[in-house]
């Protein structure tokens, strides 16, 4: 079945349950499940060393799981078996390296060769992609000399000129500038419906920018899985800043304390950032409007703190740290 | 398959590990008839006033000199040229980010051993050649099927050699490891090799092929002497390609 034709099979692209890894006594994974819908973009979060690298090398069974079951493309992954899937799928190590002595190009043909792309239509696919990814120059030079840099986004070529089914990338904008950054951010965005993207990183804003869906591991435990959106919700600062006549700050300030929801009040020249006790935000800002406008107060601006990701971020791996633990 | 294979050709090109290996035997294939053949004009410039003369050489010598000096030093280079061939590549994630392709594991490692083994087979063919003739044009003909045979001998025995290498490069994680441990089983079968010549054991020991060079060119060895040395060699070939296979089959990269 040709990988278009794959791409609109409904279900899971991976789908991951009871995965557990020891190295030695160091337990990398365990019990981990997650699943990733098909055609979605989903992140895969967690400080370094959260066991991110580990999962992604049981799915394309580099390394051996201990336990759990893992299913990619629908084909159940056993070790030391070929699978059919890699035909489908293309990965992005987090620190891309090639066969020593190619150039640039050779390594693409090599992909394309592999991948078994007709000649033709991956030498137009490859000159596409050495022009977007500004390495057009550098081409027919050998990947040795590429900076690190130059090999990410060699790595990300030799991953799209696969159009794969399944995109597993591990860490892909970790070595890029800001505009390379934004490139291959756009080119996520663009395959949304039409493939499947795994891809872990830490920096969250771009996770934040393009996946609909993230798992969030921390010492080889998931600690959540969610919609985006879900999560950003969920683990919303609920944080208000209100904006009022800096003649009436203090005592605004103390009017707010009085408020039975409120966790916090800080304020930073005539804002107050107001936090609430956990999901007590929209009891807390119901009241606390009217409470200051009865006590007399101008406010100018009351409107609630956006959270990001990153924010959402720590406050789960806050909650999931074990009693005891510190930062 | 092809793909791999060219990629091994290339990147082995190009990093001269192949070619090193092809410039040294070809060093000795230009260099033995000819040292042979002006001896005693060389001795004579190191020894002045001193008589010495040679017997005059024969293309036996001459021939036996180039086998020698390629089991010896061409397999000395050979292990360098090989024992990263996988090690260094399973160090850097290059294994990994092939095996993540649809490349079987199997075809990965068969790729590599083609590669190695056709530089072997065909730079001691070449070469071995290239001395006959230079030796034929400088003294004498060596005698054809006989030096065929001494050749065969060295082909399996740097076959061996290769494929000990080979494995330990699949098994061990640096080159290094893999380098330095076929280097010393290589001296250590040298030595081995000295202390049972004589005995019964000689046939099931591959360093014999080597121990045959000799009298296979002289024609004091019957061509049936090496049909044992040659068939063990081949089976340890096989089995220790086969064991590394089945255990690089289910290593963790």
């Amino acid at each position: 079945m040709p990988a278009g034709e794959r791409n609109k099979i409904r279900g899971y692209a991976i789908e991951v349950s009871g995965l557990s890894k020891s190295f030695g006594s160091q337990a990398a994974l365990s019990e981990v499940h997650f699943r990733v819908q098909r055609g979605s973009v989903h992140g895969f979060l967690g400080p370094n060393g959260a066991g991110k690298t580990t999962a992604i090398k049981i799915i394309l069974g580099l390394i051996a799981a201990d336990s759990g079951q893992v299913k990619v493309l629908g084909e159940p992954l056993i070790f030391g078996r070929r699978h059919n899937y890699l035909q489908y799928l293309n990965y992005l190590p987090q620190d891309p390296v090639f066969p020593e002595g190619l150039t640039g190009k050779e390594v693409l043909f090599l992909v394309a060769d592999v991948y078994r792309i007709d000649r033709h239509k991956s030498r137009l696919r490859m000159d596409r992609l050495l022009e977007h990814f500004d390495l057009q120059a550098a081409a027919n030079r050998r990947v040795g000399v590429y900076s690190r840099g130059m090999q990410q986004r060699l790595g990300l070529a030799a991953v799209l000129l696969t159009e794969p089914e399944l995109l597993i990338l591990d860490e892909p904008v970790s070595a890029l500038d800001p505009d390379g950054r934004r490139k291959v951010l756009d080119i996520i965005n663009r395959l949304k419906g039409r493939a499947t993207v795994f891809f872990s990183s830490h920096i969250l804003a771009d996770v934040e920018r393009v996946c609909d869906h993230v798992t969030i591991i921390n010492s080889g435990r998931k600690l959540l899985d969610a919609e985006t959106s879900d999560l950003l919700a969920r683990y919303a600062i609920e944080q208000y800043i209100i904006t009022v006549n800096p003649e009436h700050l203090n005592r605004a300030a103390g009017l707010i304390r009085q408020n039975r929801h409120v966790r916090q009040v800080n304020s930073h020249f005539n804002q107050l950032f107001v936090a609430s006790e956990p999901g007590q935000s929209s009891a807390m800002a119901e009241k606390l409007l009217a409470d200051l406008v009865r006590g007399g107060i101008t406010v100018t601006e009351f409107m609630p703190n956006r959270t990001n990701l990153e924010a959402a971020f720590f406050r789960v791996v806050e909650e999931h740290r074990p009693a005891g633990q510190t930062k | 398959m092809k793909i791999l294979l060219e990629k091994e050709l290339k990147a082995n090109w190009r990093s001269f590990r192949y070619p090193a290996f092809l410039l040294v035997i070809l060093f000795f294939a230009l260099l033995n008839p000819l040292m042979l053949k002006h001896m005693n004009e060389i001795l004579g410039y190191f020894a002045v006033g001193v008589e010495i003369t040679m017997p005059e050489p024969t293309p036996q010598d001459a021939f036996f000199s180039f086998l020698y000096d390629v089991s010896q030093i061409g397999i000395f280079v050979l292990i360098f040229a090989a024992m990263g061939c996988i090690a260094r590549e399973k160090e850097t994630g290059v294994t990994g980010w092939l095996l993540s392709k649809p490349i079987s594991r199997r075809q990965y490692l068969l790729a590599k051993l083609l590669s190695l083994y056709g530089l072997i087979l065909f730079g001691i063919a070449g070469s071995g050649t290239i001395a006959y003739l230079y030796t034929t044009s400088l003294i004498a003909q060596p005698p054809l099927v006989e030096s065929v045979l001494a050749t065969i001998n060295l082909v399996v025995f740097t076959l061996f050699i290769a494929s000990i290498t080979f494995s330990l490069s699949a098994l061990l994680k640096t080159p290094l490891q893999a380098g330095g441990i076929t280097l010393l089983i290589f001296f250590l079968s040298g030595i081995l090799n000295m202390l049972i010549t004589n005995s019964a054991f000689a046939d099931f020991f591959p360093n014999t092929l080597l121990t045959l060079m000799k009298p296979l060119l002289d024609g004091t060895a019957a061509a049936s002497a090496s049909t044992m040395p040659i068939a063990v060699t081949v089976t340890l070939i096989f089995v220790l390609i086969l064991l590394s296979g089945i255990r690089f089959a289910k290593m963790e990269l």
